[in-house]
């Protein structure tokens, strides 16, 4: 119960939180979970980006273009 | 009364701006589209050809975009539906399969408390789909009523994923040490309307 309360402490959960807020947590509560899952997001972001989504713009260009010209 | 050439031309270039101007939205969000996806699906290759699938949505759907709206809430919940269609027509994305550790060990885990990403994701995986995408779109930088309008669900619902998927996660991290299974009680297979009616319940125990 008392991890539980932490968890959901840790989640932003003991706050008072309106719905426009950005989900936040205490600075001095280590939370692993959500470090590893914002060190998920910033690695796979710092990626490059694979050729074929730069095709599929091109696609969409060449869609666009065909579209204006006729 | 005709409009002269010029009249007319004016909203045609105004569209062109505009179609120039989600053109650019749409490039600058593909490294979180691809992260959002990796979250979802766990592996590389099925996330890419998500988000790029999401990617051709957006364009053919992007008059239904409101300028000066959340394009990042607006394009999280293109992907997320499009995961759902398939996972449910196709069973495309079942099971969750992690892939090669290399497409995601670009730094070092930390010392202490460290997760290591991959057994994260290895973790996601072991959740429900909803849990999982509300505990990835904790970190997403969006807000909480945004979060609630890319899942399409209310905020309550939102953050009792969240808790459940937490504590399931925390239970998969702590590791192997006894494998003794769950009760069932705390491994709920559906997350179904009764989400909401335990959120409250959750919210007014903290």
């Amino acid at each position: 119960m008392d991890r539980l309360k932490k968890e959901s402490l840790a989640a932003g959960q003991g706050k008072h939180e309106s719905a426009g807020t950005a989900p936040v947590r205490r600075v001095n509560q280590p939370d692993p979970i959500a470090d590893g899952l914002r060190k998920l997001w910033e690695n796979v972001e710092k990626e490059p980006v694979p050729n074929e989504f730069l095709d599929i713009l091109d696609r969409i260009d060449a869609a666009s273009a065909k579209e204006r010209g006729s | 009364m005709t409009a002269s050439p010029g009249e007319e031309r004016q909203p045609e270039s105004q569209a062109l701006a505009a179609e120039a101007r989600f053109r650019d939205d749409l490039v600058a969000i593909i490294p979180s589209l691809r992260a959002f996806a990796r979250g979802l699906c766990g592996n590389r290759d099925l996330a890419d050809d998500l988000a790029q699938e999401a990617l051709a949505k957006a364009w053919a759907a992007q008059k239904s975009f409101t300028p000066g709206t959340n394009f990042r809430a607006w394009m999280f919940r293109i992907l997320r539906n499009h995961f759902y269609t398939l996972a449910v027509v196709a069973k495309r994305f079942v099971p969750y399969e992690p892939d090669d550790v290399s497409h995601l060990q670009t730094t070092q885990p930390e010392q202490g408390n460290g997760i290591v990403v991959q057994d994260l994701l290895r973790g996601l995986g072991t959740l429900p789909a909803e849990q999982r995408e509300a505990l990835l779109l904790m970190e997403s930088g969006l807000q909480w009523d945004e979060i609630a309008t890319v899942m399409g669900t209310p905020l309550g619902t939102v953050k009792s994923r969240i808790t459940r998927g937490r504590a399931t996660l925390r239970r998969y991290m702590d590791g192997p040490a006894d494998p003794i299974p769950l009760p069932p009680a705390e491994n709920p297979k559906k997350d179904d309307g009764s989400a909401i009616t335990r959120a409250t319940g959750a919210d007014q125990m903290v």
